[in-house]
């Protein structure tokens, strides 16, 4: 899922000109990586453990906005308890009325209404439980909800007998769905359709017997064991369907378009309808990749399409390859645009607007960060509610680096000689709320979901970037694909990435990340003082061979040799090691290496010039330093250079406005 | 003193007034820039390449300057706006001058200029007439400007299922534009109001004879104020010569909307970066807005001219 781009500031300084830098072109930059050798090795499992899996047959009524479902589910215990009740996820519900933890929680801040135009609500008929004995009716003893609580989003259902380990379990179910109007993911606009967390679904076994059962909240959403899906949606003849899966069968009848769409090895399921798409298909790296655009969006879906022809390579190479054969892209109509920027298996939604100008990439980095998803989210399926970093801000990771690889340092604005990065920008909004809270907490506690926005996609994003520029491209790289590879398909928690990148990265990187995720760290490394003056005798009283000699103090100003210093600080709970640039005033430069450790550095200087001037990490590879301003200076003495470019562009900027709106 | 012919209305007969207005619009532009240099300069004048920083590819250090959630960046904006106002207020009395320069001036059919301190003066006394028409004007403009705006949304969601979304979109780019072209044509018919109004507040001072005094002391007591006289001009310049007026004002602005792109297209080449490239962008863009006032005060010119014409005594 994808907070909206705040474009708009960056768009306002679009007029800024460009230095007339030469920069390799994009499509120089864009040969996906090889994969590291190291990874050639590194287990990665062809197929999940198949646990709960899904035959279900969906009618589509556009006119109603309704979905009449039925179908079956098996489902295996593979704890190692017998099971007394299901869970089941009731997610439509969440859109049933304002007393739903979606509708209590108060996190503004972060995309989507929380009161939808039209409600929305799944209503279970009938679920039983059929096995050799018979069948029994599990849905009149349902608890709904908890006491004193009328979210009805996660439904326990007790089981007349245990289910034993390894035991199978064949339930039937009967339901109705009511979409809402377009909330954030799902719902209807008119008559296009965008149907997820759509049918009533198992909450995830954990292996110790316990469910992981969770309301549906504002910003967390996403766990479920894997297993088949074989889905037959059923809508009016003239409407397109857009499903999880490959469309196995496919036919007209008395008016209605029938598709069966069948996947394995996924968690989820959803499927877009709608008599006004367009659809554009390509095979890219092996898989089918069909888009799905409202008429006249052919630029925005080859747009989409090139993204993918990059990604779909240089994230098979990064994480490992995209192991299903089919993907569909929905590009929904811009009055559902709160349905874009989302992720479910093998189907994900995009979105920008028609206009949007070739130098605006926003329909790559959406269409880019979605396609992430099914790494991160669908083949690691992580808790997204209890650890959302490992969904959305390892994902972001990946987005920001895959767009660098592809388009060079313009990756979100590359128009009017204006580059801004979306490494760049990530990094930006995460010196927001640096201190406030952890980037390593459930969904439900963050306290807003600006904090939610910017700690878990932004933050997460700047502290890997940092690791990666900081230690190098083949060992962050070498660490997040053993990651993604190691555990595909088995539900990582943070300690198993943190494990994977002490490993592979070293025990100062594992530490690091830790506290960067866990303990809110921070740093800031600053320029404290800086002295630059002549090289000179030391004056002073000096016993040399049996006789004292009086040095006299050298007041010369000029001499041949310059000597002095630097002092540079670090503040912070993290420490990275940086370079220190020593600026002379014959326009050297001298960069020396420091490791961080301790909380400041006293830099030497000697030279043929004067010391004019020292920049902390020159290239700024610490994309955490939560205050870049302070991270340079001159020295006493020495000339600033000043603003004289900010001065020029801002006057001839006023000059133009003030003949525009001045009479 | 003495009116200029209107035939004879030419900016580039006032070569000096021309420079003198380019020269308070880059002075003035100066004080409104330099709250956000000051900014800038605070940030990122210490680093040993300045702030050309904020130009490297990937803009990190652009985003941390904007970002900064210190004071310095309320306080740059806020003050900026306040000297964009008050520079919007000020420019009453240049624009006043340089009309007066236009429509009078001394010797032979006013070939000579006023100078400074005249035109200055007349400016002042202009200052109000000039002002309240800048008020009707922007009102008029803003109407038109919203109405055209909100129609041109309204139609992109109306027609958008017709259309199709591109199609809405570039309808309501193009209502909207026609929006903006008819405020700066608004606009431009106000000139010759305020033409008339500058030509008023100076003509009662421009008798030269006896018979133009008798005309300026009757003037002085029978006649509308100057910005009653403005309007009036407006209205009985209308019909062809208006209309030719208006397309003479339209080549002009598009010639500067030109302009404009041509200093865009400058500081793409010239980066500005170094200190030779940064003087050459000073020098092409300050020529975009030299060559935008001389397109400016040409138009002036032939307001000044349809005005002349249409007022019942100067």
């Amino acid at each position: 899922m994808l907070p909206k781009l705040a474009v708009a500031a960056v768009l306002g300084m679009a007029a800024v000109a460009g230095d007339g830098r030469a920069e390799p072109a994009p499509e120089a930059a864009a040969q996906p990586p090889p994969p590291s050798p190291s990874l050639a090795g590194v287990p990665m499992l062809e197929h999940p453990e198949h646990v709960t899996s899904y035959t279900l047959r969906a009618s589509l009524d556009p006119l109603k906005h309704s979905v009449h479902g039925e179908g079956t589910i098996t489902f295996r215990n593979v704890s190692t308890r017998p099971l007394q009740e299901l869970w089941l996820h009731l997610y439509l519900n969440a859109f049933k009325n304002q007393a739903s933890v979606f509708m209590r929680a108060p996190v503004g801040g972060f995309r989507g209404t929380t009161v939808p135009a039209s409600w929305g609500t799944i209503d279970v008929r009938r679920l039983a439980w059929i096995d050799s004995e018979g069948t029994r009716e599990l849905w009149p003893d349902a608890e709904l909800h908890r006491k004193d609580d009328e979210d009805e989003t996660d439904a326990r259902v007790p089981l007349p007998r245990p289910l034993a380990p390894g035991e199978t379990m064949r339930l039937e179910v009967v339901w109705d769905d009511q979409l809402p109007a377009v909330v954030e993911r799902t719902g209807y606009d008119g008559s296009f359709h965008m149907v997820a967390q759509w049918f009533p679904k198992l909450a995830k076994l954990e292996p110790d017997g316990t469910f992981a059962h969770f309301p549906f909240h504002h910003l967390g959403e996403f766990y479920a064991d894997y297993g088949a899906y074989d889905v037959t949606v059923d809508v009016p003849e003239a409407f397109t369907i857009g499903a999880t899966g490959r469309a196995s069968e496919a036919r007209v009848d008395k008016g209605r378009r029938i598709e069966r769409h069948v996947q394995s090895d996924v968690h989820d399921f959803a499927w877009t309808a709608w008599d006004k798409f367009r659809a554009r298909e390509e095979k890219i790296d092996g898989v089918d990749v069909r888009i799905l655009t409202p008429p006249s969006y052919d630029a925005l879906a080859e747009r989409e399409l090139a993204t993918l022809r990059f990604a779909l390579p240089h994230y098979g190479a990064r994480y490992g390859r995209y192991p299903y054969d089919v993907l569909t892209v929905v590009h929904p109509p811009p009055s559902a645009q709160e349905a874009g920027g989302m992720e479910y298996p093998t189907l994900i939604t995009t979105g920008a607007p028609v206009y949007t100008p070739a130098g605006v990439l926003q329909p790559e980095l959406v269409t880019i960060h979605e396609f992430g998803h099914q790494y991160f989210y669908g083949l690691l399926a992580s808790h997204e509610t209890s650890w959302p970093f490992l969904d959305e801000g390892l994902n972001s990771f990946a987005e920001a680096e895959a767009m660098a690889a592809w388009r060079g340092p313009g990756t979100v604005v590359d128009m009017l000689g204006l580059r801004i990065g979306d490494a760049e920008g990530h990094a930006m909004q995460a010196r927001f709320h640096v201190h406030d809270e952890r980037i390593a907490q459930p969904a439900y506690a963050f306290t807003t979901g600006g904090a939610y926005g910017t700690q878990v996609y932004s933050r997460t994003m700047t502290v890997l970037e940092t690791l990666r520029r900081v230690y190098g491209d083949d060992v962050m790289m070498r660490a997040l694909g053993t990651y993604a590879r190691k555990f595909r398909f088995r539900h990582p928690t943070p300690e198993d990435l943190l494990a994977v990148v002490t490993a592979e990265a070293g025990e100062r990187v594992g530490k690091t990340l830790r506290t960067a995720l866990f303990d809110k760290g921070w740093v800031d490394y600053v320029v404290l003082s800086t002295s630059s003056h002549p090289a000179r005798k030391p004056a002073g009283i000096f016993d040399v061979a049996g006789k004292r000699e009086t040095v006299p103090v050298d007041r010369s100003s000029a001499a041949a040799k310059y000597e002095g210093w630097v002092l540079v600080g670090r503040r912070g709970t993290l420490s990275l090691p940086v370079e220190i640039e020593l600026v002379s005033e014959d326009g050297s430069k001298k960069r020396v290496p420091w490791d961080g450790a301790s909380d400041s550095i006293r830099v030497p200087y000697a030279g043929a010039s004067k010391l004019v001037g020292v920049v902390v990490d020159p290239d700024r590879k610490v994309l955490l330093d939560a205050s870049p301003v302070n991270n340079h200076a001159v020295t006493g003495g020495a000339s600033s250079p000043g603003a004289p470019r900010v001065l020029e562009r801002l006057t001839y900027w006023a000059e133009l406005l003030l003949q525009v709106v001045a009479p | 003193m003495v009116a200029v012919p209107p035939e004879a209305m030419r900016a580039r007969r006032r070569p000096l007034a021309l420079l003198a207005t380019w020269g308070l619009e880059l002075a003035w532009s100066l004080v409104v820039a330099t709250p956000g240099h000051a900014w800038a300069r605070a940030a990122w004048g210490a680093h040993p390449d300045g702030d050309a920083v904020l130009w490297t590819p990937g803009g990190g250090d652009l985003l941390a300057w904007l970002a900064d959630e210190g004071a310095g960046r309320v306080v740059a904006v806020r003050t900026t706006v306040a000297l964009v106002a008050l520079g919007i207020v000020l420019a009453q009395a240049p624009l006043g001058a340089l009309l007066a320069s236009l429509a009078f001036g001394r010797g032979d059919a006013g070939r000579r200029p006023l100078g400074a301190a005249l035109a200055a003066g007349y400016a002042m006394r202009a200052f109000v007439p000039l002002g309240s028409l800048f008020v009707i004007a922007s009102v008029l403009q803003g109407v038109a400007l919203v109405t055209f705006g909100l129609s041109g949304a309204a139609l992109e969601g109306a027609l958008a299922g017709r259309l199709g979304d591109g199609g809405a979109f570039t309808l309501r780019v193009v209502v909207s534009a026609l929006g903006v072209v008819i405020a700066g044509a608004i606009g431009a018919v106000v000139d010759v109001g305020r033409a008339a109004a500058v030509q008023a507040v100076v003509g009662a001072d421009a008798a030269t004879t006896d018979e133009d005094a008798e005309v300026a002391a009757a003037l002085r007591v029978g006649r509308p104020s100057p910005i009653v006289l403005g309007l009036r001009t407006i209205w009985a310049s209308r019909g062809k010569a208006l209309r030719a007026a208006l397309f003479a004002w339209a080549w002009r602005a598009a010639l500067g909307l030109a302009l404009v792109g041509l200093g865009a297209a400058a500081a793409d080449a010239l980066g500005g970066r170094a200190g030779s490239a940064l003087a050459a962008l000073v020098l092409a863009h300050q020529a975009v807005v030299l060559g935008r006032t001389a397109l400016r005060a040409s138009w002036l010119a032939r307001a000044s001219a349809l005005a002349a014409r249409a007022l019942p005594a100067r």
